[in-house]
């Protein structure tokens, strides 16, 4: 198995908004779907992942709600708005191209 | 509107400080416990599970610290720890504090005092044609111990016909006056207005805004009107509110 790596500088917003696409989820749900999907590649630290919310919930590309949890704890579930499903679209399009640009330049 | 949401988001944290301090916490609370659960679900004892997500995660204060940190409002914290600090030390030293005020006093009244002679006489100098060369004529009587007076109308007449000094000699005295007005509505301001001799205009080089400049016959026909008081009585007359331009080119 390759060696974990923290998500790639500017990536950890996309990768939140795809994990949320799917469905409502607290924050260790999202770092478990990126380190699960991933294959163990990708690990998101909470301190980088809550800035991330944080920042996200502010742009409007995300919304929270309190969820009564186990144990006399409360959850955060964060789920997408319109604006958060567009910016994922264009996210993911801009992502696809420069992919496929370095994977060309690699294989030149 | 993004904006909005972030500048409500702040201010909600610089004013509910402890609610948002404790979401913060219960959320990061519940993300170590679901982290520690699945350690414990791999097999490791508690205090084990917890250990490693501590080493993993790097602890909750540091955690809390740098969300913290991520928003507009940690900047406004910081300075107003700052200013809070600042303050403290200035209330221990009031000694230093006086100076420190002091200086800046003199120092700001200074430059102050020197930027507005340099913008009234350099960067903004009268609206008048050869501004270099009016000078305002004042009437000094020691005697009487006055100084900086006005001179009056007859004063300046008797000047201005033996004058080799300067060029030509203006008179002009202001006044503040209650304009009458025949529409109410036009308000009850106060207004500036200038009694003048007819070359006024000329001395200064400028042309009224409306309406036509006085003419000499216009002054020899009011001039007349005015009283011809003994010459002691014109000084203190002219004493209370005249002005008068000398013009020399």
């Amino acid at each position: 198995m390759p060696e974990s790596t923290d998500v790639i500088q500017g990536t950890l917003d996309m990768l939140i908004l795809k994990s949320l696409s799917l469905q409502p989820m607290h924050g260790f749900g999202v770092t478990k779907r990126i380190e699960q999907i991933s294959k163990g590649v990708l690990r998101v630290n909470p301190g980088s992942l809550l800035l991330a919310f944080q920042r996200m919930e502010r742009n409007g590309l995300i919304d929270a709600e309190w969820c009564a949890g186990e144990n006399n704890r409360r959850a955060k579930y964060y789920h997408l708005t319109k604006k958060g499903r567009k910016r994922l679209e264009v996210e993911t399009t801009e992502w696809r191209q420069r992919v496929a640009a370095i994977a060309r330049l690699l294989e030149a | 509107m993004s904006l909005l949401r972030a500048v409500r988001a702040g201010l909600r944290a610089l004013i509910r400080k402890e609610r948002v301090a404790r979401e913060l916490d219960d959320e990061l609370r519940d993300y170590l416990e679901r982290a520690t659960q699945e350690k414990m679900r791999a097999g490791l004892p508690r205090d084990a599970a917890e250990r490693v997500v501590r080493l993993e995660t790097g602890g909750v204060e540091p955690t809390k610290e740098r969300v913290r940190s991520g928003g507009w409002e940690a900047a406004v914290e910081t300075l107003s720890q700052d200013v809070r600090y600042a303050v403290r030390g200035l209330r221990r030293n009031p000694g230093f504090t006086a100076i420190a005020a002091l200086t800046l006093t003199l120092g700001i009244g200074a430059t102050t005092a020197m930027f507005s002679v340099v913008n009234a006489v350099i960067l903004r100098p009268l609206p008048y044609r050869d501004v270099n060369h009016l000078v305002l004529v004042w009437t000094d009587d020691a005697r009487r111990g006055l100084h900086r007076e006005g001179t009056a109308y007859r004063t300046i007449t008797d000047w201005a016909s033996e004058n080799h000094a300067f060029q030509e000699l203006a008179f002009f005295t202001t006044q503040r006056v209650a304009p009458i007005a025949n529409d109410p509505s036009a308000g009850r301001g106060r207004a500036r207005s200038a009694l003048v001799s007819a070359n006024l205009f000329a001395v200064l080089g400028v042309s009224p805004a409306l309406g036509r400049a006085l003419t000499p016959a216009d002054e020899a026909e009011h001039a007349a009107a005015l009283p011809r008081p003994h010459r002691h009585e014109s000084d203190a007359d002219g004493a209370r509110d005249r002005q008068d331009p000398g013009h020399d080119q």
